[in-house]
């Protein structure tokens, strides 16, 4: 595999008669490269990550993804890469309120997530994930009772523990005070770093991106 | 599997009132329909089965349907009798294997009067294998003695060693004529069946030959009558009017039946009295029909409360299904979520709802005894009932494909975040 995201030529609009959102000439992301695209709210970056995840589909152009072909709407395979090498950590409302940090962290496997790994290992895995994060206290805790960091820590164990090939985060420190995001964006890339982690990381603040391998400006593309 | 099993359950712990609300309109329309498939069943058993074991029901030359309602429920009159000189030829005849002869016509404070033998204590059936028990005393012995069916004991309070003075022809309230100077003793009083048994009292043939002999003496010759109660054997018994009959083997029951309604000497009919009755059952059947109508009508309801529920928390978890297809859940599994919970409602509404049904019977069985002749709870359930409980869940979950449906569509629409 060459890169992990290759686009060429897309256009997207999110229908006929609207305006386009994102019109991208070239773009590849290399294996384990990190890049932080910014710009300003309504920018389209929600917009490119729904693409990358296939979620949504180019009205035009080539898109591969992981080396599958995503540019158009049908496909399961499109669902198989969602489900088998991309994670994700949102803004906000990244935990379902009615499971325990432990079982949030394992839904992706109760959801039909499989890599080979057995019972054992995904439980050793998740221990020192938990550690790595330093919320391993917190794994029989109601998420309605963590601090929005905590929550965020939460999301990222369980965006790593399907080690992932690809991480696409939209805006998950823009609810975090400074301390606390650079705390965060740390482990963040350590945890990348380990397991070889391409990443996306979308914000409008910009004072995070000197960390990134590449800083894109959405404006640029258009 | 298990795990989308204890999804759904978290999911639903969340929302646990609208969640118990829903699952009491479920529980308690199974359990109506339950109910309602029990009251039917045994309604039926003691309609049908009032009589069991019995080849024939032979009576004066009249309609079947005439001769069965007032042989077996004490409703209308014979017209005609049967001469005790054919029931004995009948009785007699070596098909036969036994005879329990019926004669009607009189009653006591509006219960019928049944004259007959022993052989009613000994041979009569109803609901299959059940036999005539006393709470009580024992059967009469002697021609003035009487035994009473349960109801007549529990209605009138009446106890052992009372007397009774019957009334010639069938009347509520206080009679005209009252044998008076011929009381009946009471020596037994009958278990409830459940069935018209419990309400009649029996009398021995001699008894109540004696009674309306001397009835007419009073009537005619007044003056004459002598009051002489020496009540031998020697009581001449003119007619009867129907009796069960047993034959020695079933396959001789057409036979006999046929030779029955030819008789030479006495125009008589035969008849087959659990096909009149199963006949008898599905004419009355409109009645069933609108316990059936009633009950699935509370049944659709509570499937529609179903519905609106789930209908009604999609918009709350929106939120929840996005992050599902986030984390790699397929559309066809977050409809398949929706499905699973319908399932999980209906289900524990069903089981709670039999759990009512017959917990119900446990508390208020007793005091239907007698009246429509549910005699045991029986836990397990029949074929209509398992029919019921597999129809609730089935719809419940066709109706759960709305929300399913409804919720993919969403999704497509939401993509990963919700923007709004
Ligand atoms: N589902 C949608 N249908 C139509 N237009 C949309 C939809 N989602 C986003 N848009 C529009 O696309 C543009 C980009 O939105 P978005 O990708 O969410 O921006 P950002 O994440 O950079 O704030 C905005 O103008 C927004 O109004
Ligand atoms: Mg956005």
């Amino acid at each position: 595999m060459i890169h992990a995201i290759d686009i060429k030529n897309l256009v997207f609009s999110y229908s006929a008669q609207s305006e386009v959102v994102l019109r991208i000439a070239e773009f590849q992301l290399q294996v384990g490269e990190k890049v932080f695209l910014a710009g300003p709210s309504g920018s389209g970056k929600t917009t490119f990550l729904e693409l990358i995840a296939g979620i949504i589909h180019p009205t035009s152009g080539s898109l591969q993804v992981l080396s599958q072909d995503f540019s158009s709407a049908n496909g399961d395979s499109k669902d198989l890469v969602r489900k088998n090498d991309l994670s994700f950590i949102f803004q906000n409302f990244n935990l379902i309120p009615y499971l325990n940090v432990e079982e949030n962290i394992r839904l992706p496997f109760w959801l039909g997530f499989q890599d080979g790994r057995n019972e054992q290992q995904v439980t050793d895995d998740l221990q020192k994930i938990l550690k790595d994060l330093g919320i391993n206290s917190l794994q029989k805790k109601k998420v309605t009772e963590l601090s929005f960091g905590q929550s965020q820590r939460v999301a990222a164990a369980r965006a790593f523990l399907k080690r992932p090939k690809l991480l696409l985060a939209d805006e998950p420190t823009s609810a975090l005070d400074q301390d606390h995001r650079d705390a965060f964006l740390k482990v963040l890339f350590d945890l990348a770093q380990n397991f070889e982690t391409s990443m996306v990381f979308v914000s409008h603040d910009k004072g995070l991106q000197n960390r990134f391998d590449r800083v894109i400006e959405i404006g640029s593309w258009k | 599997m298990k795990n989308y099993f204890l999804i759904s359950w978290k999911s639903l712990l969340n929302r646990l009132s609208v969640v118990v609300l829903t699952l009491t309109c479920i529980s308690l329309s199974t359990a109506l329909l339950l109910t309602l498939e029990k009251i039917k069943d045994s309604a039926e058993s003691a309609f049908t089965q009032t009589v069991s074991q019995v080849d024939l029901l032979v009576g004066a030359r009249s309609g079947q349907l005439q001769l069965l309602l007032y042989s077996v429920f004490n409703m209308g009159q014979a017209t005609h009798n049967v001469s005790w000189k054919s029931y004995q030829y009948w009785k007699n005849h070596p098909a036969v294997d036994w005879t329990i002869p019926y004669s009607l016509g009189d009653s006591y404070r509006g219960f019928r009067t049944v004259g007959t033998d022993e052989n009613f204590f000994k041979y009569y059936r109803f609901k299959g294998q059940q036999s005539i028990h006393f709470k009580t005393g024992q059967a009469f012995s002697q021609h003035q003695e009487a035994v009473i069916g349960s109801d007549v004991a529990k209605n009138l309070k009446i106890n052992l060693g009372e007397p009774l003075l019957i009334t010639h022809g069938v009347t509520k309230g206080t009679a005209f004529v009252a044998h008076e100077d011929h009381p009946f003793k009471v020596v037994g009083i009958l278990k409830a069946t459940g069935t018209a048994i419990d309400q009649a009292v029996y009398v021995p043939l001699e008894g109540l030959e004696l009674m309306h002999q001397e009835s007419e003496s009073v009537t005619d010759k007044s003056e004459d009558h002598d009051h002489d109660h020496n009540h031998d054997s020697s009581i001449e018994i003119k007619n009867i009017t129907s009796f069960f009959l047993r034959t020695k083997n079933r396959i001789e029951v057409l036979n006999l039946q046929r030779s029955i309604n030819q008789f030479q000497n006495e125009p008589l009919m035969a008849v087959i009295p659990g096909a009149v009755l199963s006949e008898l059952w599905q004419n009355l059947s409109y009645f069933e029909v609108l316990l059936k109508v009633i009950s699935w009508v509370v049944a659709g309801f509570s499937l529609l409360t179903l519905l609106l529920m789930m209908l009604s928390s999609l918009e709350n978890r929106r939120r929840e299904m996005t992050l599902f297809r986030a984390l790699g859940a397929h559309l066809f599994q977050i409809a398949f979520f929706l499905i699973i919970e319908a399932f999980l409602i209906s289900f524990i509404g069903v089981v709670l709802g039999w759990l009512i049904s017959r917990l119900g019977f446990v508390f208020i069985g007793p005091f239907l005894n007698g009246t429509i002749g549910i005699d045991s709870i029986s836990w397990g359930l029949n074929f209509n009932e398992y029919f019921s409980i597999i129809f609730i869940l089935v719809s419940s979950i066709l109706v759960s494909l709305i929300p399913a449906f409804k919720v993919s569509h969403q999704v497509l629409k939401d993509g990963l975040t919700l923007k709004n």
